[in-house]
């Protein structure tokens, strides 16, 4: 069931797992937040390392400012360090836990920027160079191909969605609007686009439905 | 399975997409439904998911040393000082071990150990509450009046929003309080230094300490020749400041208009 982590033949300043549970030798998510908590600064490093590429690249998907981005990291993971003891595992996993945080403090950040419509053009921008980029990364290869692979597999699902949901989620997600303000960008009746948002959501959730599997376990 | 008209929005709310009204209608329906919770906590996990979709970025390598460097700060900063209170206790513990012997002295010696980290941190956080009214009390009355410093640039924040200043002036007593907020922190060999700038010239008001969270307080008495003043700024100084403004500017407002 778990997706085991990878380390790269070529060793890497950071090596990028994929942890959701643990593997032979290597502590779950579970018992590094739990250690967080104990004053274990070394097990932040360890969740850095599993967490800490796809949390910038979400960071730098919404704000598109490679220091931003990084402020954005290094204050969600200082957050999840001081309230590792609100942490528990009937909330959700703690991959979710990290994106949570991660993603607020990026659009708290984009909303106070003010500058919305630059982000857009350059992450739109971004989105093309993303795609051709995707798992060139010689030197560590086998975690870029894990990442890519799942990262393929979940950008897979939003394509297969009918256009409208896409758009909806995707504003949602990276620009953090509300239905309303949706809505309003789009020109489109409130009612239209959370029943836009809710089945692209829940057809995502059906086509996922394996990895959410393994995050929930 | 529906069973209620907000069981829709359970999508919505957890992509973070719904209105302040609408969230909170949620969350009270949260506290009442079978489904909703389990369906909230699912759909989570999902986001967490299309956090994967977003094009592969990475980080400098510094980031990780600055993150452990930060958080290992922090915790050198919190540690809560125990010499005289565990001392104290740690020898009652042994008094009641030897009169009580084994288990009661473990149990005591626990305790202790926790009466000592509560005693340390509320003595800690009391002295706090009193350097803040101090800090209050020696700056605010009725002819206090107050301004407001901005950043000078849009570069100039923190992720928690851009850095600015709040200035109390005293009047009466001639005296300003300055709460600085969001200041970005500076490379070694460099501070924030306060100016009262009046028509005439800059007068150095201080230095300001920023905390790691970006905060910093000043409470000062107003020479004099200051009093005039029309303006105050923030510059980037060398660390120990300078008789001069010889840095950028990075925060100034108006202080004028008292009487």
């Amino acid at each position: 069931m778990a997706c085991a982590a990878l380390t790269p033949v070529i060793p890497t300043p950071v090596a990028w797992h994929i942890g959701v549970a643990g593997s032979a030798g290597s502590p779950s998510d579970g018992v590094l937040v739990s250690r967080l908590a104990a004053g274990d600064d070394a097990a932040l490093g360890a969740l850095y390392d599993r967490h800490g590429a796809t949390l910038y690249a979400l960071a730098f998907r919404i704000l598109a400012d490679r220091d931003d981005a990084e402020e954005v990291v290094m204050d969600a993971m200082t957050q999840a360090w001081r309230a590792s003891g609100t942490y528990s595992a009937d909330r959700g996993s703690v991959a979710a836990w990290l994106v949570v945080l991660t993603r607020s403090r990026a659009l708290d950040h984009l909303r106070s920027r003010h500058r919305q419509a630059r982000a857009l053009d350059r992450a739109a921008a971004l989105e093309t160079d993303g795609a051709l980029a995707m798992g060139d990364q010689a030197s560590d290869a086998g975690a870029a191909a894990e990442h890519g692979e799942r990262r393929a597999r979940i950008r897979a699902a939003l394509a297969s969605l009918p256009e409208p949901q896409r758009v909806c989620i995707e504003l949602a997600y990276y620009q953090g609007l509300t239905q309303t303000e949706i809505a309003a960008q789009l020109g489109e009746p409130l009612g239209t686009v959370k029943t836009r948002m809710r089945l692209g959501l829940l057809k995502l959730r059906d086509t996922l439905q394996p990895l959410l599997v393994e995050m929930l376990a | 399975m529906t069973t209620s008209p907000l069981c829709d929005l359970a999508e919505a709310y957890a992509l973070g997409a719904l209105g302040p009204g609408e969230a909170q209608a949620f969350e009270a329906h949260l506290a009442t439904c079978m489904h909703c919770p389990e369906a909230v906590r699912e759909l989570r996990e999902l986001t967490a998911l299309l956090a994967e979709a977003a094009p592969r970025a990475v980080p400098r390598p510094e980031l990780r040393g600055r993150l452990l460097a930060r958080v290992r700060e922090e915790k050198r900063l919190v540690t809560p000082l125990r010499s005289r209170w565990t001392l104290w206790l740690a020898w009652a513990a042994a008094v009641a071990g030897l009169m009580f012997g084994g288990v009661q002295s473990v149990r005591l010696a626990r305790l202790s150990w926790r009466v000592s980290a509560l005693a340390d941190s509320l003595s800690q956080r009391e002295a706090r509450v009193v350097e803040l009214e101090r800090q209050r009390s020696a700056v605010l009355d009725a002819s206090t009046a107050l301004y407001r410093l901005s950043a000078t640039a849009d570069t100039i924040r923190r992720a928690t929003g851009p850095a600015g200043a709040q200035v109390f002036w005293s009047r009466d007593r001639q005296r300003w309080l300055v709460h600085a907020f969001n200041l970005p922190p500076l490379p070694e060999g460099r501070a924030y230094q306060l100016w009262y700038v009046t028509v005439e010239a800059k007068i150095s008001a201080g230095l300001l300490d920023p905390d790691p969270e970006g905060h910093a307080v000043l409470v000062v008495d107003v020479p004099v020749p200051a009093r005039a003043a029309t303006l105050a700024a923030v510059s980037i100084e060398p660390a120990g400041g300078s008789a001069q403004p010889t840095g950028p500017i990075v925060l100034a407002g108006s202080v004028a208009g008292g009487r």
